[in-house]
């Protein structure tokens, strides 16, 4: 019983998730996003690589518009950045895919690239919303970042949102063609 | 199941179609079926659980079975909830069996919850503890051991052909590198190869220009090692080392299942200036590469599973969790069910029964099931049916009883009504000599109450003035079979009425007495016109005998008188024949009158009757005093009725019998002249008129404030020859009882208030 309740108490760990600090860019009528959750680079993290298990980090980065109950998300990037140690060799096989598509995979020697590639995402990302964005009006970023393999079990995970590991937004900014 | 036909409340619809359902066996196989193969899924889902990704186990495992427990349990309390507190308020209710059913209920719950719940807690330790024992720590030193070993060989093997690749890169002659002397380079790498196993030795020369590009020029391999063209990827590691001036590797799985450990060197000039690049590559055979690869992936599988041992140990519990709740939720069920199976046809047949308690006779169950149970019903089904069709039979027998009930009531009050209209007294008794009845003439009659009804008969007549009536309570109590017929004369308010009475014993069916009828009739009437009638009868005879002799005696007396008057007789003599002859002719003329009158009362005509109006009858009449009243005292009142009928009489008698009455009255009150009454009073009579609508009656009350009638003379006023004056016939009254008579009506005497008589006569309204 006692590792049910330890299971079910890392609920309150979870919760007090790191920040991600998030920009975003008004250019030529583009909404481009970048971010870096350095936080959520941990000793878990560096372990469970070390461990040579697939570290991913799942960022929802949304394009949102505030409203008075519910913001309304406008446009969302899935963007997951992957990394494997390899313990045989000591080298890392990193990659990242946008939307399901692997955009870049490559192998390193560094730990240190290997956390920038987890954690920092310094290519402007642009947002393609399904709708036009209304001039003048205020948007923000916001990332949610959830990590696997995760080290606990949250319970709120069985609601809709889930229970990210980390998250953050931009300030509000107001969309200029 | 609970099946009513119309009643006057409908009864309790029964969710027939539900439990139709659900006692279909098919459908009982399919959702057992259905909870197997849930069951069983899960458990297929917990054996992969080690092996499936950690996104997979968490999202698509973890977290809906997590939910899908959540809502088990909810589910499960919701039940069970539901099911308490339809037990409690049927206890609270006093519903029949609940107490039963909540023991019933009770008994399955914990037989099916405490097991589940225990069972829980000790998988639950079970999986915990078995999930402890895969990270121990011996099997972790060992894993990571060997995955240092096997990584430092590796590296090891990797940095000695860099070693080989740098040393060798110091010592090839550089300018042959530039110009590609494949012979001047031939001896140095062969020389190198030489200090090594199973290696490939190639040297690339930098091409010439602004872009960083290289042109293979010679290799050197070990006579054992056949690897065939790999030359692509040596040629990118050469070009990465030349590029980036520093050492590359890489590690080149082959087709045979070996690894090929690579190192790119860049060789450079006595400027420094890269010249080309040392690809140095050594072979690892095949079982060293799989071994090595073994060892590591058992580590990180290992590892990986320490790293996931949360989510993974989760998904066990929440499998096991949600296998209980299943379990649990299925036993729950059964559990009400099988109570509501084993109580329910009991509790129908409770509130079947309560309902005909109820007088619902018309309810009838349905058996659920054949067995004991379904016999049960059949057998209160057909109990209902009997009593309903004896419920018929007596309620048409009620209904005719009802009938026969109202029909003697009918008759009974018809017989009531008659007995209360004539003018008959009936009086019934009981077997006990109580009276039981006494109608309204009996009552007027005997001066009786109502309230006299169940006293004793001999009780009632025990009063002084019933007193004659004692020979019929007598032949009551002795039951004289014939009875008893008597006329009795009674003395009531100083009356003689004289009543015909009977007393009939009424026998039983078994001959005994049930009681007895007293019938009184009232003949005062009767006897009183058959007086009047022998009167007149006496009257004619006087009037016939004594008449016919006076004539010829006046006529003698006269003759005597005259001839005493002419002779020369003593006038002494002459003087006592006239005094004598005058007093026989005085006499004579007296008794003519007196004959006269006796005449006139025998040879009374009939009446003519007419409708008239009785006010100006009795106006006219009293008109004909207003001369006489003026020298005197005495004054006639008029209290003449407004809402007076007419009546039929004959005015002329009428106005006779007024004049009768008020002449009495006067002559009561001492004349026309009469003085003040002894208390100062003037003296007074009042004529009245008043209708009697009750009994159809018009009534004309002649009072004087006189001296009145004494009890004892009042009888015998209206008797012919009799006076209280002194002097006169006597026949004034009874003549005005015989006109009143023969218009059918009556005339009493009685006192007026405070002192004197009124004269009552009553007449039929026309």
């Amino acid at each position: 019983m006692r590792h049910v309740v330890a299971i079910f108490a890392t609920v309150v760990l979870l919760t007090a998730a790191p920040s991600i600090r998030v920009n975003a860019v008004v250019s030529d009528g583009r909404v481009l996003a970048t971010f870096a959750a350095i936080d959520s680079w941990t000793i878990d993290t560096r372990e469970t690589l070390q461990f040579g298990t697939v570290v991913t980090f799942d960022y929802y980065v949304e394009l949102r518009r505030p409203a008075t109950f519910w913001d309304k998300t406008m446009a969302q990037i899935n963007l997951k950045a992957e990394a494997k140690f390899d313990t045989l060799t000591g080298k890392y096989t990193v990659s990242r895919n946008r939307d399901g598509r692997i955009v870049k995979s490559e192998k390193r020697d560094a730990e240190n690239d290997v956390r920038d590639w987890l954690t920092v995402y310094d290519e402007p990302i642009e947002f393609k919303p399904e709708s036009p964005l209304k001039a003048n009006t205020e948007y923000y970023i916001q990332v949610r970042l959830f990590k696997y393999p995760p080290r606990g079990v949250c319970l709120w995970s069985i609601l809709p949102g889930g229970c990210e590991d980390s998250s953050g937004r931009s300030s509000t900014f107001p969309y200029l063609r | 199941m609970f099946e009513t036909r119309p009643t006057p409340e409908p009864q309790r619809p029964a969710p027939e179609g539900r439990h139709k359902v659900l006692d279909n066996p098919r459908v009982l196989t399919a959702a057992f079926l259905l909870l197997v193969g849930l069951i069983a899924g899960l458990f297929w889902l917990s054996r992969r659980a080690a092996e499936t990704d950690t996104q997979v186990l968490t999202d698509v495992l973890l977290y809906p079975l997590l939910a899908l427990s959540i809502a088990l349990l909810f589910t499960l309390g919701l039940v069970l909830t539901r099911n308490l507190l339809k037990l409690w308020w049927d206890h609270r209710q006093a519903a029949p069996f609940a107490k039963y059913r909540a023991k019933l209920v009770g008994a399955l719950l914990a037989m099916s919850i405490i097991p589940a719940v225990l069972v829980l807690i000790s998988g639950s330790e079970i999986i915990s503890n078995s999930a402890a024992r895969w990270f121990s720590e011996p099997v972790d030193e060992v894993l990571t051991s060997a995955q240092k070993i096997v990584s430092r060989f590796y590296q090891d093997q990797q940095a000695d052909v860099t070693r080989h690749a740098q040393q060798l890169a110091r010592a090839v002659p550089v300018a042959a590198v530039s110009s590609s002397d494949e012979a001047a380079l031939a001896g140095p790498l062969k020389a190198e190869l030489a200090t090594m196993r199973d290696s490939l030795i190639e040297l690339y020369r930098r091409k010439p220009g602004p872009t960083v590009d290289v042109v293979f020029v010679t290799a050197a391999e070990s006579t054992a090692l056949q690897l065939g063209p790999l030359r692509a990827s040596a040629d990118r590691l050469a070009l990465r080392a030349v590029d980036t001036r520093s050492d590359q590797t890489s590690q080149d799985l082959l087709d045979s299942g070996g690894v090929l450990l690579r190192t790119a060197t860049p060789i450079a000039n006595a400027d420094g200036q890269i010249v080309g690049a040392l690809v140095v590559s050594k072979h690892l055979d095949a079982e060293i590469e799989r071994e090595s690869r073994r060892a590591i992936a058992a580590y990180e599988r290992y590892k990986g599973l320490f790293v996931r041992q949360d989510p993974i140990l989760a998904s066990y519990l929440t499998i096991f969790l949600t296998v209980t709740l299943l379990i649990l939720i299925a036993a729950t069920w059964l559990g009400l069910y099988l109570a509501k199976r084993i109580t329910r046809p009991v509790q129908l047949l409770a509130e079947g029964a309560r309902a005909i308690g109820a007088g619902h006779l018309d309810v009838r169950l349905q058996a659920e099931t054949g067995d004991e149970l379904g016999s049960l019903v059949e057998a209160f089904n057909m109990m209902a049916a009997e009593l309903e069709t004896n419920r018929g039979k007596l309620e048409r027998s009620s209904h005719d009883l009802e009938r026969k009930n109202v029909e003697v009531e009918g008759r009974r009050r018809y017989i009531e009504t008659i007995l209360e209209r004539v003018a008959t007294g009936v009086i019934s008794l009981d077997a006990a000599g109580r009276i039981q009845t006494i109608n309204g003439a009996a009552q007027r009659l005997l001066g009786l109450e109502t309230s006299t009804v169940g006293h004793p008969i001999r009780a009632v007549f025990a009063r002084e003035d019933l007193a004659p009536l004692a020979p019929l309570v007598s032949a009551v109590e002795e039951r004289t079979e014939r009875g008893l017929v008597q006329e009795v004369a009674l003395t009531r308010d100083g009356r003689e009425i004289n009543l015909a009475t009977a007393a009939t014993v009424l026998a039983g069916a078994d001959g005994g007495a049930e009681g007895a009828v007293l019938v009184l009739d009232d003949v005062t009437p009767l006897i009183r016109a058959q007086r009047v009638a022998a009167w007149r009868d006496v009257a004619r005879r006087l009037a016939h005998e004594i008449k016919n002799p006076l004539t010829p005696i006046q006529l003698s007396a006269e003759r005597l008188r005259r001839h005493f008057t002419n002779s020369s007789v003593p006038a002494q003599s002459t003087a006592l024949v006239g005094e004598c002859t005058d007093a026989i002719i005085t006499e004579v003329e007296a008794l003519k009158g007196l004959v006269d009158e006796f005449a006139q009362f025998a040879r009374l005509r009939g009446p003519r009757m007419v409708p008239a109006d009785l006010n100006r009858v009795v106006d006219d009449t009293l008109g004909l005093y207003a001369g006489v009243l003026r020298q005197g005292h005495l004054r006639i009142e008029r209290q003449l009725g407004a809402e007076v009928p007419p009546v039929r009489i004959d005015a002329e008698q009428i106005r006779q019998v007024i004049i009768n009455l008020v002449d009495n009255a006067m002559e009561a009150l001492g004349g026309p002249a009469a003085p003040a009454r002894p208390g100062g009073e003037p003296p007074l009579i009042i004529v009245m008129t008043l209708h009697d609508k009750r009994n159809g009656l018009v009534r004309l009350l002649v009072s004087d404030n006189g001296p009145g009638v004494s009890a004892a003379d009042r009888d015998k006023l209206f008797m012919p020859y009799y006076s209280t004056k002194g002097r006169g016939s006597g026949l004034g009254l009874a003549i005005v009882r015989r006109i009143i008579v023969e218009h059918g009506g009556g005339i009493e005497v009685g006192d007026a208030h405070p002192a004197g008589t009124t004269f009552t006569v009553e007449l039929p309204a026309a």
